[in-house]
């Protein structure tokens, strides 16, 4: 019994028909699909190809959860909740400014509810029940406010993100420019140092080991 | 450091658990008032704050409310992206999209810059050492 509830609470193996998934197949549906034909009996194995259709309805099962089909939030007034705040009439409830103005309205909303709270409890402990139902509600409504606003700030994130990313390439293509030039000019000292006065600078360089391959020398190589 | 919303949603949780926690002490440590002509209640079970005590803790906690009220506006405020709409933000990521791809592409060119000069550098210093020890037999 132990052992059937362990194997039953795996992951299940993926489905058999996934054998049938090979290019040759694949391709052979898509054939069939295209010209519209029928399946023909030797090959039914072919059905499994075909995508099933979606389910009918808003909303699917899995893994013992409800989801929607197209991902929204779900509105207050559903879940049965009553909203506080006035509904936005952005589409999209794109609208961060009375957002963010109901925000502050509730959060007030909830401070002086407590107060009713406390203020009903020191009269009559009995009554706490309502005043504490409209903090519950309150709260939900600043929680759902705060989950609308969520995209919002995803796309914020992202912008800041690509700003930082441009900024930092940009650092660094100058990094490598103002490298690039110190050795530049670096060589080209050397270069006069050597021009001026070839025998201070030999026995400088004496410690270079000879090369592995000579390689050829360029037209701007000012040694030649 | 948690974004945000999830920074106001913490300090939300807190703030209804400075809530309870303002009302258990209520509860636990109030004083008992007698009714009119009968003696003041007694409970063991509760331990009762000398008035000075009493106020001061409750100052205390009302304090607190406020402050962690105050740390939500604050965070109200600098919620971000307050005032753009969602086209702005789509328009402006689309732009950044294309910046970001000249910029990488300038970078490439930058390397191969770089790369260019590596190689020269490369082919100065190996020629430069031919020559030291050409010098050298010479002499």
């Amino acid at each position: 019994m132990a052992e059937e509830s362990l194997i039953s609470s795996l992951y299940p193996p993926p489905p058999a028909y996934y054998k049938y998934f090979t290019s040759e197949n694949v391709n052979r549906a898509k054939e069939l699909e295209a010209s519209n034909g029928e399946i023909p009996e030797d090959a039914k194995y072919l059905e499994f190809l075909t995508p099933p259709r979606q389910p009918e309805g808003e909303t699917y099962r899995s893994f013992g959860n409800v989801w929607q089909f197209n991902d929204k939030i779900p509105q207050l007034e559903d879940m049965g909740i009553p909203q506080l705040y006035k509904p936005s009439d952005v589409p999209d409830g794109d609208d961060s400014q009375a957002k963010i103005l109901a925000l502050k309205k509730l959060i007030k909303s909830l401070l002086l509810n407590f107060l009713e709270v406390v203020g009903v409890m020191s009269v009559d402990p009995k009554e706490f029940s309502l005043k504490v139902e409209h903090i519950r509600t309150i709260l939900i409504n600043i929680h759902h406010l705060l989950n609308e606003y969520r995209p919002h700030q995803s796309r914020e994130s992202l912008i800041l993100l690509m700003e930082n990313q441009v900024e930092t390439k940009k650092n660094e293509i100058l990094e490598i420019k103002r490298v690039c030039s110190e050795v530049e000019d670096k060589i080209k000292s050397l270069v006069e140092i050597y021009v001026d006065g070839k025998a201070e600078v030999k026995h400088e360089d004496d410690e270079l080991q000879p090369p592995q391959e000579v390689r050829s020398e360029m037209d701007v190589d000012p040694v030649v | 450091m948690a974004d945000r919303l999830t920074q106001l949603q913490i300090c939300l949780d807190q703030l209804v658990e400075q809530f309870c926690a303002t009302l258990h002490y209520v509860d636990t440590h109030h004083e008992f008032i007698p009714a009119e002509g009968e003696e003041a209640m007694t409970d063991p079970q509760a331990t009762v704050a000398t008035k000075e005590e009493f106020k001061d803790t409750i100052d205390e906690l009302s304090t607190d409310l406020i402050l962690k009220t105050r740390q939500i506006f604050a965070l109200i405020d600098s919620l971000p992206g307050a005032g753009v709409s969602q086209q702005e933000q789509i328009k402006k990521v689309v732009d950044l999209q294309k910046e970001l791809e000249s910029v990488e592409e300038e970078k490439l060119q930058a390397v191969r810059q770089k790369d260019e000069l590596l190689a020269w550098c490369n082919d100065l210093v190996t020629s430069f050492s031919k020559e030291l020890i050409e010098s050298k037999k010479m002499a």
